[in-house]
């Protein structure tokens, strides 16, 4: 199965994680207001890209922004348009006029995707000159290991390779949601080509600590945030 | 100025480390991703933190115009003996003795990672760059800096027990072919790099994490985790 596959079968299921505070509380709780400080003030129109359900096509609606999402999973954006604007189209073939946009934000949607240099490549092109490109994914750091105990003082661990991409599956059951966390993991450097091939620079990146009660998750970083202007 | 102490009591074990053929990381794993990312010889290049001169040497055979600083006496009287011609100067990274624009490109290997104050070294580096020109630095990996191996073997976890967030003063001694040296600096996460590059002005325009050469494994097998984690980490910034 694909990522988008994986995605795409549990978008029911998604959708009622990422809504429910029960579910989803990192993302309502620090990531996503660590994120909308990334971003530039709103300019003429927004692409949320990999918008899922919609959530943060709803915050920057919220906020004044004119946003489109645009998402590969058709279930996920009949999700989405309950609330916001959002089509049906592949990362890698986006149905937009090149300069479309000034800004294009993907919060928590590159890892899922399955081509991340045409992903790239094509938020380049939909981009004004001097547009933003801003998005979090989960830290790279951090994606490829993890904690040996639930003790506060348990050690982080990374068996395998950080440096080269492969996929997870990490399966979340927990008070009654299931959702399998699917994702790319990719070094930075991939991330890094990626934006060097599509004519970006990077003029900010942030490593975003979780805030909660598990104080294990205080010591390594849990969201990188990166952006990028188009040359 | 003030010079830097830790690399002076050091500079004697420095010098035979740095000179021996094939002995550290320089050679073969940490010094041809520099080369790979450093643009072409331009007007002028400055080397900060030059130390005993290898990396300018190295600079000035490609062609470029180098000047070095560095804040340790002793180191740079082994640069100038090793390059007589070369322009070396004792000099705080923080505060260089040049006018605006005087460089089209800086480098920085290894050394960011032992100014005492490293966002105010990155500003002044944006000072004495002239518009367009680049800043390149190697840095010891910020994941590398937070944990450790468990274990030499191919396998070995890699491991963070304490935290990865924060300035953290490092110190460390090590033996290898009958020749000892202790560094010290601080250790800082990527994105205090970044903030430092983005104060200043900066555009990243690369980040490299190569991994060690299989030729490197092959010279010691024990080197194979080093294939999973990268040991340093590059950065090609421009002055705008």
């Amino acid at each position: 199965m694909t990522l988008r596959e994986t995605w795409d079968a549990q978008a029911a299921e998604w959708t009622r994680f990422a809504r429910d505070p029960r579910g989803d509380s990192w993302n309502p709780r620090f990531n996503l207001p660590r994120f909308l400080e990334l971003l530039p003030p709103r300019g003429r129109r927004a692409l949320d890209l990999g918008c899922g359900e919609g959530r943060l096509a709803r915050a920057l609606a919220a906020r004044g922004y004119a946003v489109v999402g645009v998402d590969s999973s058709a279930a996920m954006v009949a999700a989405a348009s309950e609330t916001v604007e959002a089509v049906v189209a592949d990362a890698g073939s986006l149905p937009f006029d090149d300069g479309a946009f000034d800004l294009v934000a993907a919060f928590m949607s590159l890892h899922d995707m399955d081509d991340l240099d045409n992903a790239v490549r094509e938020t380049a092109r939909v981009l004004e000159p001097r547009g933003r490109f801003c998005f979090a994914v989960v830290h790279p750091f951090v994606l490829p290991g993890r904690f040996e105990s639930r003790e506060e003082s348990a050690r982080f661990l990374i068996r395998g390779s950080y440096l080269d991409s492969h996929r997870r599956d990490d399966l979340v059951e927990r008070d009654g949601f299931r959702v399998n966390f699917a994702a790319a993991h990719r070094p930075i450097e991939s991330y890094s080509r990626a934006l060097e091939q599509a004519g970006f620079v990077t003029e900010r990146l942030r490593e975003v600590r979780y805030e909660g009660d598990d104080s294990r998750r205080h010591r390594v970083p849990s969201f990188l945030h990166l952006r990028a202007a188009r040359l | 100025m003030t010079y830097n102490e830790d690399w002076e009591r050091e500079a004697r074990n420095w010098i035979a480390w740095a000179r021996a053929p094939e002995h550290d990381a320089y050679w073969a794993h940490s010094g041809p991703p520099l080369f790979e990312l450093v643009p072409p010889p331009g007007r002028a290049t400055l080397e900060l933190g030059c130390g005993e001169g290898r990396v300018a040497r190295d600079l000035a055979a490609r062609g470029h115009h180098v000047t070095g600083i560095d804040a340790s006496p002793t180191l740079l009287e082994a640069a100038r003996e090793a390059d007589p011609g070369g322009r070396y100067l004792l000099a705080d990274a923080a505060d260089l003795p040049f006018e605006d624009a005087s460089f089209d490109l800086v480098v920085a290997f290894n050394s960011l990672m032992d100014i005492e104050n490293m966002p105010d070294a990155v500003a002044d580096v944006a000072r004495v760059l002239e518009p367009g020109g680049r800043f390149c630095a190697c840095i010891v990996h910020p994941l590398v800096d937070a944990g450790r191996w468990e274990s030499r073997e191919p396998d070995a976890a890699f491991v963070i027990e304490s935290s990865y967030f924060g300035r953290r003063r490092f110190e460390g001694s090590f033996e290898r072919d009958g020749l000892e040296m202790t560094f010290h600096g601080w250790c800082y996460p990527l994105e205090d790099y970044f903030r430092a590059l983005e104060e200043a002005g900066f555009l990243v325009e690369a980040l490299r994490e190569p991994p060690i050469p299989e030729s490197e494994v092959g010279r010691d097998p024990g080197k194979e985790r080093w294939r999973r984690i990268p040991n340093f980490l590059y950065l090609r910034a421009l002055r705008p």
